[in-house]
């Protein structure tokens, strides 16, 4: 079946800030992967497969964010699909990978664990040093949503199933609440 | 629209990010990595386009697979049924028809060596020779392209060489091309041919399915190195 791509790339101003991008912080991009992969022609591919993602459907996104925006959502996107990769290919998966794809309704989300919490002043202070001490597994999903990254999106980058996305998104909001609060952390 | 917590929130783990982005910019600095060309390419098409090259090249480990199944087996898409075996000798092969595939093996292999190596000469136009695999009684290059299609030629002087293909599915056909009597083989899964030659076997595998003249053409072009 022949797949066509649409360019999303629409305007000269969207591709020069893709070049940009590109260009700025292609070897740094590189670096994450390969922190990871340690092989090169995976490391590459993982880089070109989140371009491929930005040229698709978010550099319009990318145009009404800061630089430092954009430089944050890159290294966490290929970081996540270099582990994505990396796991794909490993004989051995965390017991938190297949939780996460696996099909346990009992961890089905039901309410956002951290909304009602976040709105108090007092304990929002201690969220954001607690949000940094989480795993990066959780607090990069968490970022991706916390800055406007629609989940099926997020899974896109990552390379991830929906599903996946929301359940760690889950577990990453617990852990942050039981980290705060000291109630209902994940299971 | 962000909710206050949010940024906030967001920002401070930002904070975890940008040092960890930071390092990575610095130990890059230090040792660039030089990006292969088919990387290049596939970015500067993306960049030029905005539409991703979507033929990846083969990882490592489908590279290993591709070679592993040309020199042993082509890829089959059925089991075998219990069915009598028919054995036919075409093209110089001894054939044994199963229900949903063939098996080949091949008595005219004359040599006891490989005594000069045969390649694509000249290469097609968009490949490049990636590697080359020397054995006693078997050579296997590679080919690749930059849109991702890998070829790969086996020269071998093995007697138990043996081939096998799915006859249910794809279209599978002998046909002479120059003085070699050619079976081939092509459906969805790629494109392979096999032939004896000067008392060696020879097989061509294509990873995609490619058109049958451009196939047969560089058939033609194995000749000695």
């Amino acid at each position: 079946m022949l797949m066509l791509y649409l360019s999303m790339i629409e305007t000269e101003a969207q591709r020069a800030l893709f070049t940009d991008l590109y260009e700025k912080y292609r070897f740094g991009l590189f670096r994450q992967a390969d922190k990871y992969l340690h092989d090169a022609y995976d490391a590459e591919d993982a880089v070109h497969d989140v371009f491929c993602v930005v040229a698709d459907e978010y550099i319009s996104v990318f145009e009404n964010k800061s630089e430092e925006y954009c430089r944050r959502f890159l290294f966490v996107a290929v970081k996540n699909r270099a582990i994505n990769i990396g796991r794909k290919k490993a004989r051995v998966v965390s017991l938190d990978a297949l939780r996460e794809n696996g099909d346990d309704l009992t961890d089905a989300p039901k309410e956002d664990p951290i909304g009602k919490m976040l709105s108090e002043k007092d304990l929002l202070e201690k969220a954001k040093e607690e949000i940094k001490k989480l795993e990066p597994r959780y607090g990069d999903v968490l970022w991706m949503q916390l800055t406007g990254c629609p989940v099926k999106t997020i899974a896109r980058f990552f390379g991830e199933r929906p599903v996946t996305i929301t359940k760690r998104l889950y577990r990453a909001k617990l852990m942050l609440r039981q980290a705060v609060c000291g109630e209902g952390g994940a299971a | 629209m962000m909710k206050e917590y949010e940024i906030a929130l967001a920002d401070a783990y930002g904070e975890t990010i940008d040092r960890e982005a930071e390092a990575l910019a610095a130990e890059a600095e230090k040792e660039p990595h030089v990006f292969t060309k088919r990387f290049e390419e596939r970015m500067a098409e993306l960049i030029r386009t905005g539409k991703p090259n979507n033929r990846k090249g083969l990882s490592k480990r489908g590279r290993r697979i591709l070679l592993i199944a040309a020199a042993a087996v082509l890829v089959l898409a059925a089991v075998a049924c219990a069915v009598p075996e028919i054995r036919e000798s075409i093209g110089g092969f001894f054939v044994k028809i199963f229900g949903d595939h063939v098996e080949y093996t091949d008595p005219d292999i004359t040599r006891n060596s490989i005594e000069e190596e045969y390649g694509l000469v000249p290469i097609p136009e968009g490949f490049e020779e990636t590697s080359v695999t020397r054995g006693d009684l078997i050579v296997i290059s590679t080919y690749e392209s930059s849109s991702g299609v890998s070829l790969s030629l086996i020269q071998s002087a093995d007697p138990n060489q043996n081939d096998s293909i799915d006859n249910e599915h794809g279209e599978f056909f002998e046909t002479e091309i120059g003085k070699k009597l050619v079976r081939i083989h092509m459906s969805d899964y790629g494109t392979q041919a096999s032939w004896i030659e000067d008392g060696y076997y020879f097989s061509l595998v294509c990873s995609n399915n490619i058109e049958q003249n451009i196939f047969e053409e560089w058939i033609a072009s194995v000749i000695p190195q």
